[in-house]
């Protein structure tokens, strides 16, 4: 018989390293025809980190984003980062960029009052183009910097960085640190099917309402809570390596034909997510981070669900079929146990 | 002992000189230095290397490369128009399916092939048909949606049967 | 507001993806390229006796038959203990033993079948309460158990009295919850090509997820300043966290070294799938007492992280998940404690969700059986114990930009779940609420024991 169920989970989740201290570094450089070269070392492994240093960039120069190239090719000319993980490039490769930018148009604007023979305090920025404040016709567009200063011989590059704050050495007694000051949040509602004769779990509809801060771009961030939850679907009901552990791993798969990867079948039927963006005050434009925190609601809620039609808790991953049979079996050899005893005491 | 096998590769003929344990998708590769077939599991699990033959989607690293002699094989750089892109890729990549990318060039292959028997399919159905397709950053929806969208016509007409 | 900041553009490499054309380091090819395979050990535990590569050396198509003598500096990984090639004692099943070049997969496949090893296998211990044990088999010479800063098994998080808040409590609610060894399965198996350039520097095509991270790591191994190594990344076929660690990169540069000729290392799935780092199992216990309206007034978690062989990530993991495994709720009175403890199995690697979504499993389902104690909805519990902004973690960080409140509003209304009124009026910018906790903070600030920021 089918058994529908309904499970819920909240969760939150830092973003960059565990204590902070993991800094980036942004390079922009202006070409002769005033497009602009992006450098940063973070990997892009389909989480889309190159569309993030362009919208930022971007919107900080105030130009088109088909004006950028990103360079994350090699460590010879990619600026530094620490590293593509922990849901920290958004915010903190973020930040260098938006700190590159600040520092690219100071010095456009250095540069194009040394043209006009007016101080850099004098000129304004707008649009990929520094002028005059008094007298707006004096001015220079990124294209005419570019060639300007490329061909003047003149080295300009915007540079900038980003730190996250050191936290305190961890309390050895009681813990107390800083783990990350940029939390996003996260909630999830799951609706599930138990076959009870089969143990197959099904999921029906996957709701997800996230806190990221400012979704820099709704199609990515879609992408992400959409493997996102079928990445949680594979931890709740499909992946384990070593079925025999801890006894042993004597049972160990080695393809996809034993490790159970989803597949679009095991997508829910249904999914919604929706954004709650509660800027965080030091997130770029308010950004939280997007990658780790949309893979962690969907497991309990799955779990949830099932002990909502089924009324079995599974304390282990992952609710395969054979556990849940094997816990149902264990349920009704209970209750049958149940009705010989005189009923017990209740809890505290 | 190689032996040399010919096909028709993306419309062109191809010789490939091949060993006997030699699968379709190490030729492609190796042989014929195509890059769009991927290998991901080179079990017929995951089906990164499919491509199409006889216009059949099938798993390149499951055929062996010298039972393709006089076949016709379409790969992703046969399908991708010289300007612009196929329906399929276009509904893709508009709407956000690649993430990694990996996967991508065997979905596109995986829908080509099935859109062309099947024009007009609802998204179970496109679900169904790609299921033989894993792609890890689970952008299984996105990918459904774009198939659908493109087969009703919203990112271009597509051409029956051929290339 | 924004022009650019919110906007669905489409990737910036999907032409690339879509067409095929996109260059992941499993298609890159250089000319004369070797191929490279490794012998990886058969136990779970074993001393290496001895090593002869004499034979495998003189095999056709060999160029460099490599073991542990020939690595400049066998210690490699985010915390350095991992070996790159098999040290006396091994410590998990496909550790790397030694390392062959040839022009062929073929010849390279021949030449370890000649590489002669022989082990003395060892008893081994797979589960990690079992390495617990005083007599179990010691993974590491140190012990079994890691020592938080070189002292302490147990990593420990005190807040409030727990005591006091367990007498407190009407109901007590207990529960044990376990994850098992998960993959990280990208689908691009890894692999790596490196090469000397013109000037002698080593170049390698690599997976990582960070270029500067394996870089630093990287340079030490090989003994080489950074302007003599490069890696080369941009775009990767998924990774999921399995590229903060190193598989192929070391192996690859030492023999592209050993041979001056670019060397290809490539893992088959199931090398991947059986010899990489993985998503290591965790042990949780939780014991919380909560009154009849549902909030919890202490917590007492235990944490076993079975980190396999080697460091690698775990520690970090380790640390990440103690600072957030109570979960986003308020809990005032809260004891946590963790231990990380070596088994012999593949070692930690990072994965997405890394320390944090195995924690939150067992917390947000063990959250569960606690509404079901009191009689409260799931709902309820979560609302009822839910972080308002200004309030303090777990660890004494003060948390701001706060949603717990309101994503879970957020998925009620999507998900079409009817919430008490109460409930719907909730914020987590409460001003009551926020008010009331800023007392707390600054009295706590004032005994030192937390800082307002």
């Amino acid at each position: 018989m089918i058994r529908t169920g309904r499970g819920i989970s909240t969760i939150f989740y830092p973003s960059g390293f565990n204590g902070g201290g993991d800094p980036d570094i942004v390079t922009l450089r202006v070409k002769v025809d005033g497009t602009i070269d992006i450098t940063n070392a973070s990997c892009e492994m389909g989480q889309g980190v190159k569309n993030v240093a362009v919208q930022f960039a971007a919107e900080r120069l105030g130009v088109p984003p088909d004006r950028f190239s990103f360079d994350n090719n090699n460590s010879d000319t990619a600026a530094f980062s620490m590293d593509t993980a922990g849901t920290r490039s958004t915010v903190i490769m973020g930040n260098a960029v938006l700190a590159a930018a600040d520092d690219l148009i100071a010095k456009i604007k250095a540069f194009v009052a040394g043209k006009f023979g007016c101080a850099a305090e004098d000129m304004d920025y707008d649009q990929g183009r520094a002028f005059v404040r008094a007298d707006p016709d004096k001015g220079m567009t990124l294209g005419e910097f570019g060639a300007a200063s490329n061909y003047g011989g003149v080295a300009i590059m915007g540079l900038g960085g980003f730190l996250p704050e050191p936290a305190p050495p961890r309390d050895p007694e009681t813990g107390a640190t800083v783990p990350s000051k940029i939390m996003a949040y996260g909630s999830s509602v799951v609706d599930v099917e138990v076959d009870d004769e089969t143990g197959v779990v099904t999921v029906v509809n996957m709701y997800n309402c996230y806190d990221m801060g400012t979704v820099i771009n709704p199609l990515q961030a879609e992408a992400q809570a959409d493997g996102g939850n079928v990445q949680g679907i594979g931890m709740a009901l499909l992946e384990d390596l070593s079925p025999s552990y801890p006894e042993s791993l004597d049972l160990y798969a080695a393809d996809f034909t034993d490790y159970i990867v989803p597949t679009f079948m095991d997508a829910p039927r249904n999914s919604v997510t929706t954004f709650y963006e509660n800027y965080d005050p030091t997130g770029p434009y308010g950004a939280k981070g997007c990658g780790e925190m949309v893979v962690d609601t969907q497991c309990p809620a799955i779990v949830n669900a099932i002990y909502d039609a089924v009324g079995l808790v599974v304390e282990s991953l992952p609710a395969t079929p054979e556990k849940i049979l094997r816990l149902l079996e264990k349920k009704r050899r209970e209750k049958s146990q149940e009705k010989d005893r005189v009923p017990a005491a209740s809890s505290v | 002992m190689k032996h040399i096998v010919s096909f028709v590769l993306n419309g062109n003929p191809v010789e490939a000189a091949v060993a006997p344990e030699h699968t379709l998708l190490e030729t492609l590769r190796d042989g014929l230095g195509l890059t769009s077939p991927k290998c991901g599991c080179n079990h017929g699990d995951c089906g990164s290397c499919t491509v199409i033959l006889d216009g059949e989607a099938v798993k390149s690293c499951l055929v062996l490369a010298m039972t393709v002699g006089g076949k016709r094989i379409e790969t992703l750089e046969g399908i991708t128009p010289r300007e612009g892109l196929h329906p399929v890729q276009k509904a893709m990549h508009e709407m956000g399916a690649p993430q990694c990318g990996y996967c991508t060039p065997g979905m596109v292959m995986a829908s080509v092939a099935y859109l062309r028997k099947n024009p007009a399919p609802n998204l179970e159905e496109v679900k169904e048909a790609l299921s033989g397709n894993l792609c890890r950053c689970a952008s299984y929806d996105k990918y459904a949606n774009a198939v659908v969208a493109a087969s009703r016509g919203e990112f271009g007409a597509m051409s029956k049967g051929g290339v | 507001m924004f022009s650019t900041v919110g906007k669905r553009m489409p990737r910036y490499d999907g032409v690339g993806h879509v067409t095929g054309r996109t260059i992941y380091v499993s298609d890159v090819r250089m000319p004369g390229m070797l191929v490279a395979k490794t012998l990886r050990c058969p136990y779970h535990r074993a001393r290496i006796v001895s090593i002869d590569t004499s034979v495998a050396k003189r095999m056709p198509g060999v160029h460099a038959v490599i073991t542990k003598d020939d690595v400049p500096h066998n210690l490699f990984a985010m915390v350095p203990d991992h070996h790159v090639l098999a040290e006396e004692i091994t410590r998990y099943k496909g550790q790397n033993v030694a390392a062959v070049a040839a022009v062929t997969k073929e010849a390279a496949l021949d030449a370890l079948a000649k590489i002669r090893v022989e082990y003395e296998e060892l008893e081994a211990v797979i589960d990690p309460e079992k390495a617990l044990l005083p007599d179990a088999p010691q993974v590491r010479p140190e012990g079994n158990v890691h020592l938080f800063d070189g002292v302490s098994p147990v990593r420990r998080i005190r807040r409030g009295d727990v005591d006091k808040g367990f007498a407190e409590a009407d109901f007590i609610v207990e529960g044990r919850y376990a994850t098992p060894c998960q993959e990280h399965a990208p689908l691009e198996p890894c692999s790596t090509v490196a090469y000397l350039d013109e000037s002698g520097k080593l170049v390698l095509h690599s997976k990582t997820q960070g270029l500067y991270f394996t870089l630093g790591d990287l340079a030490n191994v090989f003994k080489l300043p950074m302007n003599k190594l490069k890696f080369v990344g941009n775009t990767i076929g998924g990774s999921f966290g399995s590229g903060n660690s190193v598989h192929t990169d070391h192996i690859a540069g030492l023999l592209a070294l050993a041979t001056g000729k670019p060397v290809r290392f490539a893992l088959t799935r199931e090398e991947e799938i059986l010899f990489t780092t993985i998503r290591t199992p965790w042990v949780f216990t939780i014991k919380d007492g909560v009154r009849r309206d549902g909030r919890i007034t202490a917590r007492k978690m235990t944490v076993l992280h079975d980190c396999g062989a080697y460091t690698e990530l775990g520690l970090y993991a380790t640390e990440k998940n103690a600072n957030l495994v109570a979960g986003a709720n308020r809990i005032e009175n809260l004891a946590v404690d963790s231990q990380m403890v070596y088994t012999n199995k593949m070692p930690s690697g990072s994965m997405r969700g890394f320390g944090v979504n195995i924690g939150q499993y067992a917390e947000q389902v063990h959250l569960d059986r606690v509404a079901r104690a009191c009689g409260v909805s799931p709902m309820a519990i979560r609302f009822i114990n839910a972080f308002h902004e200004g309030d303090p973690g777990h660890v004494g960080n003060v948390l701001r930009a706060v949603s717990t409140i309101e994503t879970l509003q957020g998925v009620a209304e999507a998900a079409g779940v009817t919430l008490e009124d109460k409930y719907l009026a909730m914020r987590s910018k409460d001003a009551a609420v926020a008010a009331d906790r800023v007392l707390e903070n600054a009295g706590r600030a004032l005994d030192g024991k937390e800082v307002l920021q």
